[in-house]
């Protein structure tokens, strides 16, 4: 599913709009230009890899309106604003909803390649995020009962005579769990262990 | 004339009455033989005269009658001179005194004249000519002159009859009288000098008339500053008016040609006013034209002058009388209040301006955006081996047309904040809406307001400044827009529309989805300083009003059914009821 991502361009002002993919391409970008917000959502897929540059002011579901809606589809795709006025309350407004920037019309190519560059990168890194996450989730459902309980205590920090003592068990069964959710997990050590476990967001409950 | 045959017809009674009163004094036979001889000379004067008045007083009566009536009169009196007794009798008797009306009278006896039926059939045509004008007089006149008909024609019958029947009778010795014509003469004589009187009596109450409705007419004319005049058409002289002379700075009372009036207008209007001077003699309408008369002190007078014409009995004009008035104040007050309503449309328009200017503002970014994107993108183009001559033309294309795009964004922005002086042309309705939408875009993007235009085509073309009417139109779309700012972004639609109205004019038509006007204001929205907004001075409506009159239309403002509210005017169509 992933692949190089896309910039996806949202602006109802067709030599704008034009103008702009044509940047973006000749920097090597690969884009997907929409003229309305409506035939952007409709072909939308949140699993392409990718930024949002999107114009504020359109008839119809305007820029906000679109944060808003793909916001409430779960999607955290970045979003860059356009606009040709520099309204302090609509960039507010935009950047508290998690836009990425927020960019005045006319825009030179520095200041908008490096907010897509920005951009891509944000988005590259959410979408590492959700894939280890993913990944230790899935990770973390093969292990056992006694194991996801052995790690709660590894990653507190216990050793293993402690953690034998909590459980009710000898050390060496202790031992044993630990090389195999260490084995599960992927991982080699405890630094290891508690990293990979920090970024997937902490031990998932139950 | 008719007076001239009246004092002959008086004279010969006059002169038979003398001769009567002779014959009735005289004492010896010649005497009276003399009297009754010389007496058919005034009796000659007094049918011609009879006969001539009656033929001029009337102005009918058959010719041949006339001719007859003198002419047997004429043979009898020749008889009468030439014979030795006078054509009453062949000889004359004797004479005798007779008691008559408590006077003694002489008559006289004798053979009757045959000759004397010649003289009595010229009294008979006296009298059929009596008769004659009498009827057809009666016959043509109106009832209240067919008095006159029977009073004179009618009076002179009767004495033609009785002086014919009683002088026969006396002649004939059937009665003993003395000759009483004079006497019948009376009737006539009477009949006419009422009638006489009466017309003088209504001619000197016609003249005192005339003279009062003159007087009125003048003081009429004076309080209002009028200056009068009659053309006399055919001979092509105008008489003026003491006010009428003073304001065409004529020096000296004349009575100039229409020619040399013309002269004294200023040469532009000069055309004008001869067409609308020959309008005026050969159509339907009275005369009414406007016109500069030059003043010495380097101004001119601005003249109203109104006219009709007179016709004679066929319908050729004969003379044309009218007034001309002094309108400078009214045409300088005209003046005045349009520049002062081209300063408000113009204050009015920098405001608009200036309330778009951050859509405006918008509007310019758009094209300016393109131009550096583009721009930039062409520079990395060519930075590569491989760059495509078509696509970086292209992209050449699109700089020029986002350039002109911007450069007409200005266009408009200036004309809106120019001041000058409107124009009269003859434009589109459906371009001016369009050139006023291209103005507000960034502002309905802004909102989120949807816009629905609908602009027919064929419409008549209309009369007026554009950039007037653009406000017009800017001022209901910007209205709209305010009305809008609270209704949900999901339901903010504008909708804008021009149409054909009755008779080919235009209608445009501004429906938004706001809460409507509010109805105890309905009927006074157009009204100064009336406003629900927070800002601005409540006048757009207003100056949109003043534009759309000063166009000869009309401009309305309703609320939907459900929601929402329009606000349209009219124009009319070029050519047809322009201000």
């Amino acid at each position: 599913m992933s692949g190089s991502p896309v910039v996806f361009v949202v602006d109802d002002d067709a030599s704008f709009r034009r103008g702009i993919t044509r940047l973006l391409r000749s920097a090597g970008h690969t884009v997907v230009p929409f003229a309305s917000a409506a035939e952007f959502l409709q072909s939308h897929d949140p699993e392409l890899p990718g930024c949002l540059v999107l114009d504020l002011a359109m008839p119809g579901v305007g820029g906000l309106e679109l944060q808003e809606a793909l916001s409430a589809r779960g999607s955290e795709r970045p979003i860059i604003f356009l606009t040709g006025r520099g309204d302090v309350s609509s960039s507010v407004r935009a950047m508290k909803r998690g836009a990425v920037d927020f960019l005045t019309k006319p825009v030179t190519e520095s200041v908008l390649l490096d907010a897509v560059a920005g951009a891509l990168r944000r988005d590259a890194e959410a979408r590492a995020m959700r894939a280890a996450r993913a990944e230790f989730r899935r990770r973390w459902d093969t292990l056992t009962p006694r194991e996801r309980e052995v790690l709660r205590h590894v990653v507190a920090g216990r050793l293993n005579k402690q953690i034998a003592g909590e459980l009710g068990t000898v050390e060496r069964t202790v031992k044993l769990h630990r090389s195999h959710l260490m084995a599960k997990l992927g991982v080699g050590s405890v630094a290891e262990l508690v990293h990979l476990v920090d970024q997937a967001g902490g031990i998932p409950a139950g | 004339m008719a007076r001239l045959a009246f004092a002959a017809l008086v004279c010969g009674g006059a002169g038979s009455a003398g001769c009567e009163i002779a014959m009735m004094r005289a004492e010896t036979l010649p005497e009276f033989t003399a009297a009754l001889r010389w007496i058919h000379l005034p009796v000659l004067v007094l049918v011609a005269g009879s006969v001539m008045f009656l033929r001029l007083y009337f102005g009918v009566g058959r010719l041949w009658l006339i001719v007859a009536a003198i002419g047997t009169r004429l043979v009898a009196v020749i008889v009468n001179f030439a014979t030795p007794t006078g054509v009453s009798y062949r000889s004359v008797t004797g004479i005798h005194q007779i008691e008559w009306l408590g006077q003694t009278v002489t008559v006289a006896e004798g053979l009757p004249n045959p000759w004397a039926w010649v003289a009595r059939a010229s009294s008979l045509l006296v009298v059929a000519f009596a008769v004659d004008v009498g009827v057809t007089f009666w016959r043509r006149a109106d009832p209240t002159d067919r008095r006159r008909a029977w009073s004179v024609a009618g009076s002179i019958a009767f004495f033609g009859l009785a002086a014919v029947a009683h002088s026969a009778l006396v002649q004939l010795g059937v009665i003993e009288s003395p000759y009483l014509i004079s006497l019948f003469f009376l009737v006539p004589v009477g009949a006419m000098g009422a009638e006489l009187t009466n017309d003088v009596v209504r001619a000197a109450d016609l003249s005192r008339r005339l003279r009062e409705s003159e007087a009125q007419a003048g003081l009429a004319a004076e309080a209002a500053n009028l200056g009068t005049w009659v053309w006399d058409i055919a001979a092509d002289r105008v008489w003026l008016s003491d006010r009428t002379r003073e304001l065409f700075r004529f020096p000296a009372p004349v009575e100039p040609t229409l020619g040399q009036m013309l002269e004294h207008i200023h040469p532009d209007d000069r055309d004008e006013v001869r067409r609308a001077v020959d309008q005026a003699l050969t159509g339907e309408n009275d005369l009414r034209v406007e016109y500069r008369i030059p003043n010495s002190a380097n101004t001119v007078l601005w003249v109203l002058s109104r006219g009709r014409r007179d016709g004679d009995k066929d319908g050729t004009p004969v003379r044309m009388r009218g007034v001309s008035v002094d309108v400078t104040e009214l045409r300088r007050a005209e003046i005045d209040a349009r520049s002062r309503l081209n300063e408000l449309a113009h204050l009015s328009r920098v405001a608009l301006a200036s309330e778009l200017s951050g859509s405006l503002a918008h509007e310019l970014n758009q094209p300016l955006g393109a131009i550096l994107s583009n721009a930039q993108a062409m520079r990395r183009l060519l930075a590569r081996p491989d760059a495509d001559p078509a696509a970086l033309r292209a992209i050449l294309d699109d700089i020029i047309a986002d350039d002109r795009h911007a450069a007409e964004v200005l266009q408009r922005v200036r004309s809106l904040i120019r001041r000058s002086e409107p124009l009269a042309e003859t434009l589109q309705v459906g371009d001016v809406v369009r050139d006023a939408l291209r103005l507000v875009r960034a502002e309905l993007g802004d909102q989120g307001i949807a816009l629905e235009t609908t602009l027919e085509a064929d419409l008549s073309p209309v009369q007026g400044d554009p950039t007037q009417l653009r406000q017009v139109v800017l001022n209901l779309v910007v209205n709209a827009v305010d009305a809008m700012a609270a209704t949900p972004p999901g339901s903010r639609v504008l909708q804008v529309t021009a149409g054909r109205g009755d008779a080919g004019s235009v209608e445009v038509r501004v429906t938004d989805r706001g809460p409507g006007i509010r109805p105890d204001l309905l009927d006074r929205i157009f009204d100064q300083f009336v406003t629900t907004k927070e800002r601005g001075l409540g006048m757009g409506l207003t100056i949109s009003r003043t534009i759309v009159e000063a166009h000869g239309g009309r401009i309305r403002a309703w609320n939907g059914a459900e929601r929402g509210a329009t606000v349209a005017f009219v124009l009319p169509a070029s050519g047809k009821g322009q201000a």
